[in-house]
């Protein structure tokens, strides 16, 4: 064991350094004031800081969440209901999901059977965001692309141990049935005439989204940015923020390309809605007919440049190489100049290649944030009801910190 | 005494494997997502634990390396940078030195560097951000070798075995 000497310097918490694992009030208060960002956001942030050092996540049984539903359902409804076929639902990294028929009478339906889906935090996530925006954000966007029916929102946990939101159970499935992926969609291959049926409903949506007048859309829980270019400032600094809280082992590349995003923000005249992690993987289509019934995951939409979700659909670490071992499919769907060309009509939203390399960077640098910082702090403190799913994710954040080092190799 | 983490992580596969898998119930997803991550991860520790320490120190020495370049650069306030690297040296020196001490002399480096730049506005316009940019190179080869087993590089035929990189065969 070397002497005591040798490892003073190193201790955690030293030099007035913050203990991430025990947030002061102060360290908290100059976070929120360093920071301009959606005041959701700040709140959910906040939140989650003041929450740490509570207890980890602790498995919450079906029975709890049941508890819980007719609670907030006997709030809401002036009928006899029940709760039948309840079962844990797998899939995503960073939120618990129950699945449950709602057996009642619906109104303006009549009595129904209808597949529900009950979404909600553990004690923290890799992605740390608002139920109440998600839950507007989905409501809303049915008008304009498959996504699910919204039903209700308990975002103050009034009801069930963490924020939660309840929306109808689309059909469907992520990924060839018998096909493996990686964890959370990632590497999901589909064959050629599978691609063929996807990949134009696939574009067709992001146009839809992206040329969605969002702002008239009744979501009140989403600050409306007074430029295109707070829009973008709000999530560099959203991002920014995330990473001094939640990084244990820090990243000199992460910060030489958060000083390079901040310097180089494009031009954006009218933020459109953004998906925020529009790949394959958050959709749902049915085999039968191959068509997607609903997009999922919706949870860091935010306003926003188009390219921002462009970017993440072409991201390297996102797709895979068709059967002849030398074309490299988007999303696992199509080429990149088709996806493009295609987009561009359907959306009337011209590509710009300065720009999606722009929000290349910041796609790669704030999936690092995501995977490889609060994912380091969730699995740490043992805040999720899938540590280990988190874990294994943050080895895709090394690979995208070698897409954002290519990118600064060039720009720099 | 010859119960080794090498030991015990080869009976823990195997108990997975044959056992403890097959046992899981089909329609607990979750169960069976994770339980498969876990023989998935002591599979990877079974590769890596035994090159841990190495990959430690070298990352440390090239840590040391880049304090370095940044004092010969003149650059300001690497004062505390580079007393850190000094402990570092004591430290990479030290015959008992175990992978925990390195890794907290790591993280502290690292802390320290990241302290730097986020203190210089347009950082990335300066001398020490094509420093820091260089280094980086070869820090993720490192970090992207290690992680191949996790399934993430999409044929990443640029990256050289860990064991090639840390002169390890």
């Amino acid at each position: 064991m070397p002497a005591a000497s040798l490892l003073t310097p190193f201790r955690a918490g030293g030099a007035g350094l913050p203990d991430k694992d025990r947030p002061t009030a102060d360290w908290i208060a100059r976070l929120r004031a360093g920071y301009s960002i959606d005041p959701e956001i700040d709140r959910v942030l906040t939140r989650k800081l003041e929450l740490r050092e509570g207890p980890g996540y602790d498995p919450v049984p079906l029975s709890r969440l049941c508890d819980g539903m007719r609670s907030l359902l006997a709030g809401r409804l002036d009928t006899p209901f029940d709760l039948d076929n309840v079962r844990w639902l797998s899939g995503g990294a960073s939120k618990l999901q129950m699945a449950f028929d709602l057996v009642w009478d619906q109104p303006d339906v009549g009595p129904s059977r209808t597949p529900m889906v009950l979404r909600m935090e553990p004690a923290a996530s890799v992605v740390e965001t608002s139920r109440l925006q998600e839950f507007e954000l989905v409501k809303a966007v049915g008008a304009v692309l498959p996504a699910p029916p919204c039903y209700w929102v308990d975002a103050e946990a009034a009801h069930f141990p963490y924020p939660a939101m309840i929306y109808g159970f689309a059909d469907g499935v992520t990924k060839p049935s018998g096909k493996a992926s990686n964890v959370s969609g990632f590497g999901t291959g589909f064959p050629p005439d599978l691609r063929a049926a996807l990949s134009g409903q696939f574009v067709d949506h992001l146009a839809a989204l992206h040329r969605w007048d969002w702002q008239n859309a009744g979501m009140r829980s989403f600050d409306i940015p007074a430029s295109g270019r707070q829009a973008v400032e709000r999530v560099l600094e959203k991002w920014a923020r995330i990473w001094e809280e939640d990084v244990n082992e820090d990243i000199p590349l992460f910060r030489l390309g958060m000083a390079w995003l901040r310097d180089n923000i494009p031009e954006l005249d009218r933020p459109s809605m953004i998906h925020g992690d529009y790949r394959t993987g958050n959709f749902l289509y049915t085999e039968h007919d191959n068509r997607i019934t609903a997009w999922l995951d919706w949870e860091l939409g935010h306003p926003g440049d188009p390219h921002e979700d462009l970017s993440l659909v072409t991201l390297a670490a996102l797709g895979n190489y068709a059967e002849d071992g030398k074309t490299f499919l988007v999303s696992n769907l199509m080429p990149q100049d088709a996806f493009f060309e295609a987009y561009e009509k359907a959306s009337g939203i011209s590509v710009n290649l300065k720009t999606l390399r722009y929000y290349r960077a910041f796609s790669a640098w704030r999936a690092v944030a995501s995977c490889v910082a609060s994912g380091y702090r969730v699995a740490h403190l043992g805040k999720s009801h899938q540590d280990i799913v988190v874990n294994w994710l943050m080895a895709l954040g090394y690979s995208l910190l070698e897409d954002l080092r290519r990118i600064l190799e060039e720009e720099i | 005494m010859d119960i080794r983490p090498s030991l015990q992580i080869q009976v823990a596969i195997k108990a997975m494997e044959q056992t403890v898998l097959p046992a899981v119930d089909p329609g607990n997803t979750i169960a069976l997502e994770q339980a498969g991550l876990v023989l998935a991860a002591l599979r990877v520790l079974e590769q890596r634990v035994p090159l841990w320490r190495a990959y430690q120190r070298d990352e440390l020495r090239r840590l040391i390396l880049l304090a370095g370049e940044m004092e010969d650069a003149r650059e300001e306030g690497v004062e505390e940078l580079s007393a850190l690297a000094a402990s570092a040296r004591r430290l990479l020196d030290s015959a008992d030195a175990e992978a925990p001490e390195l890794e907290a002399a790591v993280i502290a480096l690292r802390g320290a560097v990241g302290r730097l730049l986020a203190s210089r506005d347009h950082v990335h316009r300066t001398p020490l951000g094509k420093l820091v940019l260089a280094a980086a190179k070869v820090q993720l080869e490192r970090e992207r070798a290690w992680l191949v087993p996790f399934g993430f590089e999409a044929g990443s035929s640029d990256v050289r075995p860990i064991e090639e990189q840390l002169g390890i065969l």
